[in-house]
């Protein structure tokens, strides 16, 4: 289980020998329990990034801690095969050099694998459930398209068999036919490979379709929490207002 | 006699033969908003900058674009130049690239009215301020006086449409320009166009890839593939009863998240 | 990459002239078939003939011995002390853009410092001090050209370590040394190429310069700058004499720098592709 709870996380900056603390988050206390899609809905400028860097244990609050099964997230070895990531710039989250054989390959022999043989046949197995063909084995990240890049990111995300993944703005820089086949993919691996996400996005009416629960973050901070049922009756009022202004055909 | 007419609109890359753009055929009249969507790649955005002439040098293009009757694709660029700016004002996807990030904000503005509109500093600051306001930009003031870094992508993209506005050109062609934004935000700037194109007569050409964005401010709708017109009409022909397969494809994929949700808005799932 | 490079015409006429010369340089002994300070004053000027292939100098002495060991100092030299230079500021400049923070601040200010000195002014000061010679001008081209390449590099540290695949690198747990050897590492290595094989220009360039002034190498060691010195002054008389060393100069700075432009096209996938615009696929994917 996922546990988070950060009390303080600041933004400092020193001027002139004087420091300024901005406090980015504050009491942000929620459980992600396995095998469950967490949806964190926030606009830009409200931490999410922040928080998406703290859950994956690449930085620590200042006050509070991130804890999966216990242990704190920051260490190593606790988020070793555990895991993974799949961010919003799928240009950038393609090393630009490295095939995309050579980048699951990269993941694969990090956990241990060598034998390689074992390593094209799993590359290309993995390639099938995200939906590519094995010709896609030797392109380079330029040469894909933003779907494809993002199904590249996904195969490369559940290599190491992880148990929590954790989507940041993963479908927001894609065309809207093409998010709702990525949305559709995820819901089918979360199916087969029992996964839990955490699902950050500021599109309440994608975080409905594939969320069992959701938190809507404003500033910083939790602003209410509830299921997607819930919405219907919601009285909180920025809820209301995320729900009146999205766009509906 | 329309505002703007593009005919047989072809644009080919010189360097790898390929045709990007076939024969693209549209007219827009005064104060009508032309909605084009499609995907990334199906030519969209270098149509609407060849209108402008703001295509990379290597594009070829052929065919005619009349403007307020002169032919855009004929004229030198000098004129050309004088034409962009003051009747055409072009709204850009990242508003937060526009902006030099070396200087104010609202210097940056005023020297951009100041080039094409002959209204005193006075005047241009209560114009600037004036469109602030339909934004929904508080304490307009202080953002003038602010440096782009200072200001969330949110903030500078609905800048660029107050300066476009305060131009007042006589078409505005804006590429994706609510894409980058939150859904508040997006619906705010979405609804301050709807506003604005109420009081100024100007025509209006949006871009966007979202089906929901374009029913909202636009009247006649052109679906654009691989670089082709696959249909168009008003909004209530294409986006309610669509003939291409093309189209129906975009609705429907849009609508299964869509319906999900108001079916759960609706309480039908409520446990 | 190996394969991309050796594709370019360019490239490949480019390595095998420098390798030409680095061979020349290293086999100078061997190959020559006089000694670069014998003194022949009876033969001086001699024009070009089966004995003196590029003819002999105001000393009788062979022009094109000398030439080939002239590659020593204006070549080998000016490696050594690019290497050098480069490796300094490369290490900083890594440890500054990956540990940012009270690291960077302190190796950003002792840059700072270096670079407010001139590098021509900083070769002129260690003559005066110790006296003129290539060993000092060399020492003054590390000393203020590291900076320079540290700041560089840095720059492009800090970009390359922001992205997201350095960000899931370190999400699954992989060391930060294998996260700069792999991730980092080869995509800087196309800015680093390209800065030193400019600078490798700059710097031969200053060498002879400095050789030209009388302030490099000291005579009678032979080197492409002492050379043009020496035709100087037999300019309108034996021009032949300065068209050696000058058509050797410029033969080798212009091959590195089609090397350089040619290892960044090779180093980055994405450049040739480029050049011909690719248009980007849909994904329309039935899954």
């Amino acid at each position: 289980m996922l546990n988070v709870s950060v009390i303080e996380k600041s933004y400092k900056r020193t001027h002139f020998f004087r420091s300024q603390k901005k406090p980015i988050i504050r009491d942000v206390h929620f459980d992600c329990h396995l095998n469950k899609t967490l949806g964190i809905i926030g606009e830009s400028g409200s931490g999410k990034s922040t928080l998406a860097r703290m859950i994956l244990g690449i930085e620590k609050p200042d006050k509070g801690s991130v804890k999966l099964d216990g242990k704190p997230i920051h260490r190593r070895n606790t988020r070793e095969n555990q895991i993974s990531a799949v961010f919003q710039d799928y240009i950038s989250s393609l090393h630009p050099f490295h095939t995309v054989q050579k980048l699951l390959y990269e993941v694969m022999t990090f956990s241990g694998e060598v034998s390689k043989d074992s390593l094209k046949e799993k590359s290309i197995q993995l390639l099938k459930e995200v939906g590519l063909s094995a010709a896609y084995l030797d392109k380079y990240p330029h040469m894909l398209s933003g779907g494809e890049a993002q199904r590249v990111a996904i195969a490369r995300a559940i290599v190491l068999n992880p148990k929590y993944i954790i989507l940041d703005e993963a479908i927001s820089s894609l065309d809207m036919s093409i998010q709702t086949q990525i949305l559709d993919l995820l819901i089918r691996l979360r199916e087969s490979r029992e996964l839990s996400y955490i699902f950050i996005t500021h599109d309440i009416q994608v975080a409905t379709y594939i969320c069992d629960d959701l938190i809507i973050f404003k500033n910083g901070t939790i602003e209410t929490q509830m299921t997607p049922q819930e919405l219907y009756s919601t009285e909180n009022t920025y809820a209301r207002e995320l729900i009146d202004k999205q766009l509906s055909l | 006699m329309s505002l703007l007419s593009v005919k047989q609109l072809n644009i080919t890359d010189t360097h790898t033969h390929q045709q990007l753009v076939y024969g693209i055929h549209f007219q827009l009249e005064k104060g009508e908003t032309l909605g084009i969507i499609g995907e990334s790649g199906s030519g969209k955005t270098i149509t609407c900058r060849a209108i402008m002439g703001l295509n990379d040098p290597r594009l070829q293009v052929e065919g005619q674009i009349y403007f307020d009757g002169v032919d855009l694709l004929q004229l030198p660029n000098q004129l050309l130049r004088q034409r962009r700016g003051g009747d055409i004002a072009m709204i850009m996807q990242q508003g937060s690239r526009a902006f030099d990030p070396s200087s104010k904000v609202g210097k940056q503005m005023f020297e951009t009215m100041v080039m094409h509109t002959d209204l005193s500093k006075k005047s241009i600051e209560a114009e600037l301020i004036r469109y602030m306001n339909f934004m929904k930009l508080k304490e307009p003031k202080q953002i003038l006086q602010s440096y782009p870094h200072m200001l969330s992508g949110g903030m500078l993209q609905r800048l660029m449409i107050v300066l476009a506005l305060a131009l007042k050109p006589k078409l505005i062609i804006a590429d994706e320009p609510t894409t980058a934004l939150d859904t508040i935000t997006q619906y705010d700037v979405l609804e301050a166009f709807s506003d604005i194109k109420k009081q100024v007569d100007c025509a209006i050409i949006f871009i966007s890839h979202d089906l929901a964005v374009i029913n909202k401010v636009a009247d006649k709708v052109m679906v654009m593939k691989a670089g082709m017109c696959v249909e168009s009409g008003s909004i209530e022909a294409v986006l309610f009863s669509p003939h291409h397969d093309y189209t129906k494809y975009l609705l429907s994929t849009k609508q299964k998240i869509n319906h999900h949700f108001n079916a759960v808005m609706r309480g039908e799932y409520h446990a | 990459m190996m394969k991309r490079l050796i594709n370019n015409k360019m490239a490949v006429v480019a390595i095998v002239i420098i390798a030409l010369y680095i061979v020349l340089g290293i086999a100078a002994p061997i190959i020559t078939p006089y000694h670069p300070n014998s003194i022949n004053v009876s033969n001086k000027y001699a024009n070009v003939s089966l004995q003196h292939l590029l003819g002999t100098d105001h000393l009788g002495r062979d022009i094109l011995t000398r030439l080939i060991y002239a590659i020593r100092p204006s070549l080998l030299y000016v490696f050594v002390a690019l290497f050098a230079s480069v490796s300094i500021g490369a290490t900083m400049g890594f440890i500054s853009g990956y540990m940012k923070g009270y690291v960077d601040v302190v190796i950003m200010r002792l840059c700072d410092i270096m670079l407010a000195f001139p590098s021509y002014v900083v070769a002129l000061a260690l003559i005066a001090l110790l006296g003129a010679g290539a060993e000092n001008i060399m020492l003054a081209f590390i000393l203020t050209r590291w900076a320079w390449f540290c700041r560089v590099i840095r720059t492009s540290v800090m970009q390359y370590t922001s992205s997201d695949h350095v960000k899931f690198a370190k999400v699954i747990g992989m060391k930060d040394s294998s996260i700069i050897r792999k991730h980092i590492f080869p995509l800087t290595l196309a800015d680093i190429a390209i800065i030193a094989s400019s600078s490798m220009c700059s710097m031969i360039l200053q060498i002879s310069g400095f050789s030209f002034l009388g302030l490099g190498v000291k005579a009678p060691t032979a080197e492409w700058g002492m050379m043009l010195n020496e035709a100087r002054k037999v300019m309108f008389t034996h021009p032949e004499m300065m068209f050696a060393p000058g058509i050797a100069i410029v033969i080798i700075v212009m091959s590195f720098n089609f090397l350089s432009d040619a290892l960044q096209v090779a180093l980055d996938p994405r450049i040739e592709s480029k050049k011909s615009m690719n248009p980007t696929k849909k994904g329309v994917m039935t899954s």
